[in-house]
C-alpha cells in the first residue's frame, strides 16, 4: 500500500450521470418553490433552510460522483 | 476452447464464447495462456518466478510482432472493430470536463450556502439566491452530463485535494 491517504475522487460515467440529472432536476423546481413557500413560515427558523438546501446539494452531487470510500462516507455521513 | 468452455454465464461471458466471437472472421486464431501465481499475499506484488515469465513473454510477443508487423497491424486493427472505438493515447485533462464541471457545482453550492447564511434575514432575497445558485449548478450538471452522454465517460477518475497521510493538502491533480 504506497500511502494511507484519501482524496476526492470524482468521476462521471452513464449511471452518475442519470443520478446527477435527477438531482438538478428535481432540485431546480424545489429551490423556486420554496421561496413562496417559506413566506409562510416566517417565524420558524427558516434563515437556515437555504444553507442547509444548498448543502444538501452538494452532498448530492458528491455522494453521486465520488469514488473514494473515505469521501463517500463523510457525504453520506453528514 | 468452445468445446472446453461451452457455458453461457448471464454475469460474465465465458472463454469459449469470447474464442468464438474472436474466430468468427475465420482468419483470427485465439489461444488461451495461463500465468499461475505463486503467492497471492496481499501486498506482496510479483514473485520473482512470475516477474521472469512476464518478461519472457513480453520479448517472445515482441519478437512475433517484429516478425511480421502486418499481423500485428492486422491484429490491431480487429481489436479496434471489436471494440467499437479506436485505441488512442490517454486523453488530457479535458476529458476530465465533466468532473471538473461537477466538482465546480459543489464549491458552488458552499458558496451559495455561506452567501445566504450571510443575507438570511433577507428570506426572499436569500430564497432567489439559492435559487439562482441551484440553477448555475444545474447548468453546470446539465453540461457534464451532455458531455458524458456525447463523448463517453473519461477513462479515470479525476482526483483533487489529495490528503497524503501528514494531512498535508495540495492542489488540483490528475490521475491520467
Amino acid at each position: 500500500m504506497p500511502a494511507i491517504g484519501f482524496a476526492l475522487r470524482v468521476h462521471v460515467d452513464g449511471l452518475t450521470a442519470i443520478f446527477l440529472l435527477l438531482a438538478a432536476l428535481v432540485a431546480l423546481p424545489a429551490s423556486l418553490y420554496s421561496i413562496a413557500y417559506m413566506k409562510h413560515y416566517g417565524d420558524y427558523g427558516v434563515a437556515r433552510y437555504y444553507p442547509y438546501f444548498l448543502l444538501f446539494l452538494a452532498a448530492m452531487y458528491g455522494l453521486v460522483s465520488t469514488t473514494d470510500m473515505m469521501w463517500f462516507f463523510f457525504i453520506f455521513g453528514r | 476452447m468452445a468445446a472446453r468452455f461451452p457455458q453461457v454465464s448471464t454475469h460474465k461471458i465465458s472463454l469459449g464464447l469470447l474464442a468464438r466471437c474472436l474466430e468468427a472472421n475465420g482468419r483470427t486464431r485465439a489461444w488461451l495462456l495461463g500465468v499461475q501465481p505463486e503467492s497471492l499475499q496481499p501486498g506482496a506484488g510479483l514473485t520473482p518466478a512470475v516477474q521472469n515469465t512476464l518478461k519472457i513473454l513480453t520479448e517472445l510477443l515482441g519478437k512475433m510482432a517484429a516478425a511480421n508487423p502486418a499481423v500485428a497491424h492486422s491484429a490491431l486493427s480487429e481489436r479496434r472493430t471489436l471494440l467499437g472505438a479506436p485505441i488512442e493515447a490517454p486523453r488530457s485533462a479535458i476529458a476530465c470536463l465533466s468532473e471538473k464541471a461537477v466538482v465546480a457545482a459543489i464549491l458552488l453550492c458552499f458558496a451559495g450556502a455561506v452567501l445566504t447564511l450571510g443575507i438570511a434575514r433577507l428570506k426572499t432575497l436569500a430564497g432567489w439566491l439559492a435559487f439562482a445558485v441551484t440553477a448555475a449548478t444545474a447548468g453546470l450538471i446539465f453540461a457534464a452530463v451532455g458531455r458524458v452522454l456525447v463523448a463517453g465517460p473519461s477513462p479515470e477518475p479525476a482526483t483533487f485535494w489529495p490528503c497524503r497521510p501528514s494531512g498535508s493538502l495540495s492542489g488540483f491533480t490528475w490521475t491520467d
